[in-house]
């Protein structure tokens, strides 16, 4: 049995051209699954909206009603850290750009919130539900 | 900059298969078929090996690209996947001994358990796994020596108690680093509790407390996204054992009308139990049988040639209920067990055999007596949860283990979040020579609030030598003639930076073989 056939040391130039092959055959049937978003929980409006976008790994935070409230995401990364608070304090119609860093291909999971800005705290039973998209 | 990462490399492979030049691409590089949809790179919770015996050892890994998707299933499609896995004599895999092909299912949350066999004894092999154009990081396991022969030495840890919210896992960086022959886990791998504490470096992304099937897989999940803790499986075979937190605080027993965490509390369902056991099997690398419902064959012994022997025991399942605070008649009822009849028969006719120099008996909870009063009359500050609680049922194996001659026996326990190191004795209120020791690991991350017991309570417990209130592990060296033991703890898991962090050699005793107890060196 040859090399080729198990997992074991393979050509390199095999994979190039492999990869190649990724690029155009696969990424997007995957980029099709991601940019997501989630909405707070709240009275019959999207009163936070946090929004990911793979490309370039932006995770943007919206405040999308004048109800006093900050809106802010919370999210966790496949390092096991988490959760890590982005906060939109600026109020109703603003939106903050958080742009991350991370590797091609890792998960990140997050949740839209209300919050209060100044104490950090967050204002029970509005979170969302989380999602996972990836860089 | 971004970081290209293997992973966008290896997804070539599915496109590539697709394509005319199918001859010159790897068979291993398979497309999905249309029952398997495409997935994500799936071992996001990486590898790992577990329960070894001379020709065999456990494999194991759960497929779950999205891992902290709150349904519990990793992201997964609702279908089976087939799933390759490989065990090679070199960590290039240019020599591969073993390999076969395992389906895993949704039922089980896409948890892989591959018992790879025909493995030569005392023997160390890289294993790794594959589905589509997936391929795992690689383990590092190795297989125990052949039961007739006597390996010169055995290194292994213990280790419990592994708080994801409460501290980072630093301390697997240094128990890996170690490179041991074995890991043995005494429980408590994850908390079903709720969190929100202001001193917790790290929040569950559910913080409520978890009771459902979903939940506790989910939990699961987040506890191993821990690069720490991923890399300690995947340096050595482990053998686990569970405690109270995989299901419920201070649960006890099976019976649903008993099974109470805390004096007054509700009991907790049969089905919350089912729950919990289903989900700490579909995630630990073991041979124990798939649980049914609320019932699970845990208790289990393996050997390490004629050099040891490890009895792991479920002192959770078949329990009589806590006694209530200073309850001393129920304490000292000599009915009472915290093994159940079954286990502790199994437990001494096991004892009755020696063919091992050293038997160690992997257990949950605090086994010697703290009696800090001194006084046999009083039982105001025994612990109910632990072996005092119980205090017949340690009398009985005890007496058991003297009678049948056990050269070298030694309690290996967990679940209080300090190190502690005793001798046993048959009666800790006449004293005597130790006829057994005891090697209490710390945690890896759970706090320990409480003070260390004070001055006067350590002199009336003069068979406890050592209790260090830091998070670590615990390291053994047996060797024909001596054991070994290291109490190492690491210099904090609040900081978050590795590189800030030191481990430390806190305590070392020795034991000589035939000759129980703890000697300094």
């Amino acid at each position: 049995m040859g090399l080729l056939t198990r997992f074991g040391p393979r050509p390199w130039r095999l994979w190039f051209v492999v990869g190649a092959a990724l690029l155009i055959a696969v990424v997007p049937a995957m980029r099709a699954l991601a940019d997501s978003s989630q909405c707070s929980v709240s009275s019959g409006t999207c009163a936070a909206k946090a929004a990911f976008t793979s490309y370039g790994e932006h995770l943007k935070v919206y405040d999308r009603a004048a109800d006093g409230h900050s809106a802010v995401v919370l999210y966790w990364l496949s390092d096991g850290t988490g959760p890590y608070f982005g906060w939109n304090p600026n109020g109703n119609g603003s939106v903050v750009d958080i742009d991350l860093e991370l590797p091609e291909g890792d998960w990140i999971f997050f949740k839209a919130c209300l919050g209060e800005y100044g104490t950090k705290t967050l204002v029970s039973g509005t979170c969302s539900a989380g999602v996972t998209d990836y860089a | 900059m971004r970081k290209v990462n293997r992973r966008i490399f290896l997804l070539g492979g599915a496109a590539a298969a697709g394509g005319a030049a199918l001859w010159t691409v790897p068979s291993w590089v398979r497309p999905a078929s249309a029952a398997e949809p495409v997935i994500r790179y799936p071992f996001t919770l990486g590898v790992a090996s577990g329960d070894p015996e001379p020709d065999s050892v456990v494999l194991w890994t759960r497929l779950a690209p999205a891992p902290l998707n709150e349904d519990g299933l990793g992201g997964m499609p609702n279908t089976t996947f087939t799933v390759t896995w490989e065990v090679a004599s070199d960590s290039a895999f240019a020599f591969i001994v073993a390999s076969g092909t395992v389906t895993a299912i949704p039922g089980e949350a896409h948890g892989v358990h591959a018992i790879a066999g025909g493995l030569q004894p005392d023997a160390w092999y890289y294993y790794r796994f594959k589905v589509q154009n997936h391929i795992s990081e690689v383990g590092r396991t190795r297989t125990a020596p052949a039961l007739s022969t006597l390996p010169s030495s055995l290194k292994f840890a213990i280790a419990s108690c592994q708080r994801w919210e409460q501290g980072w896992y630093h301390a697997y960086h240094y128990l890996a680093d170690d490179a041991p022959d074995l890991v043995l886990f005494l429980g408590d791998y994850v908390y079903e509790a709720a969190s929100n504490e202001s001193t917790d470096v790290r929040g569950y992304t559910i913080s409520d407390e978890v009771d459902t099937l979903a939940q506790y897989r989910q939990r699961y999940a987040q506890h191993r996204t821990d690069p720490n803790l991923r890399a300690a499986h995947a340096a050595a075979p482990w053998s686990i054992a569970f405690d109270d937190h995989e299901v419920k605080n201070n649960w006890a027993g099976n019976d649903p009308t008993t099974t109470s965490p805390e004096p007054g509390a509700p009991p907790i369902s049969l089905a919350r139990k089912g729950y919990a056991f289903r989900a700490w099997w579909e995630n630990t690398p073991t041979r124990i049988p798939q649980p049914t419902g609320p019932s699970i064959a845990a208790y289990r012994r393996f050997q390490w040639g004629t050099l040891a022997r490890f009895h792991m025991l479920d002192t959770r399942q078949f329990r009589d209920d806590q006694a209530l605070d200073g309850g001393c008649s129920v304490m000292r009822s000599t009915t009472r067990t915290i093994t159940g009849g079954a286990q502790e028969q199994w437990l001494l006719d096991g004892l009755s055999t020696q063919p091992s120099t050293w038997d160690f008996l992997g257990q949950q909870v605090f086994f010697a007596s703290r009696d800090g009063d001194g006084d046999p009359a009083t039982c105001s500050d025994w612990s109910t949860d632990a072996w005092d609680g119980y205090a017949a049922s340690r009398q009985r194996i005890t007496q058991g283990w003297v009678d049948r001659g056990v050269r070298n026996p030694v309690v290996l326990t967990g679940d209080e979040h300090r190190h502690w190191a005793a001798n046993l004795l048959l009666d800790y209120y006449a004293g005597g020579r130790p006829v057994g020791t005891e090697f209490v690991t710390s945690s890896i991350s759970s706090l320990n609030p409480d003070p260390d017991p004070d001055v006067s309570r350590m002199s009336r417990m003069p068979h406890v030598r050592y209790i260090g209130n830091r998070r670590g592990y615990v390291r053994c060296t047996v060797t024909p003639s001596q054991l070994v033991s290291e109490w190492i703890a690491i210099s904090s898991a609040f900081e978050k930076n590795l590189a800030n962090v030191t481990a430390s050699v806190m305590a070392r005793y020795a034991v000589v073989e035939g000759v129980p107890g703890l000697q300094s060196v």
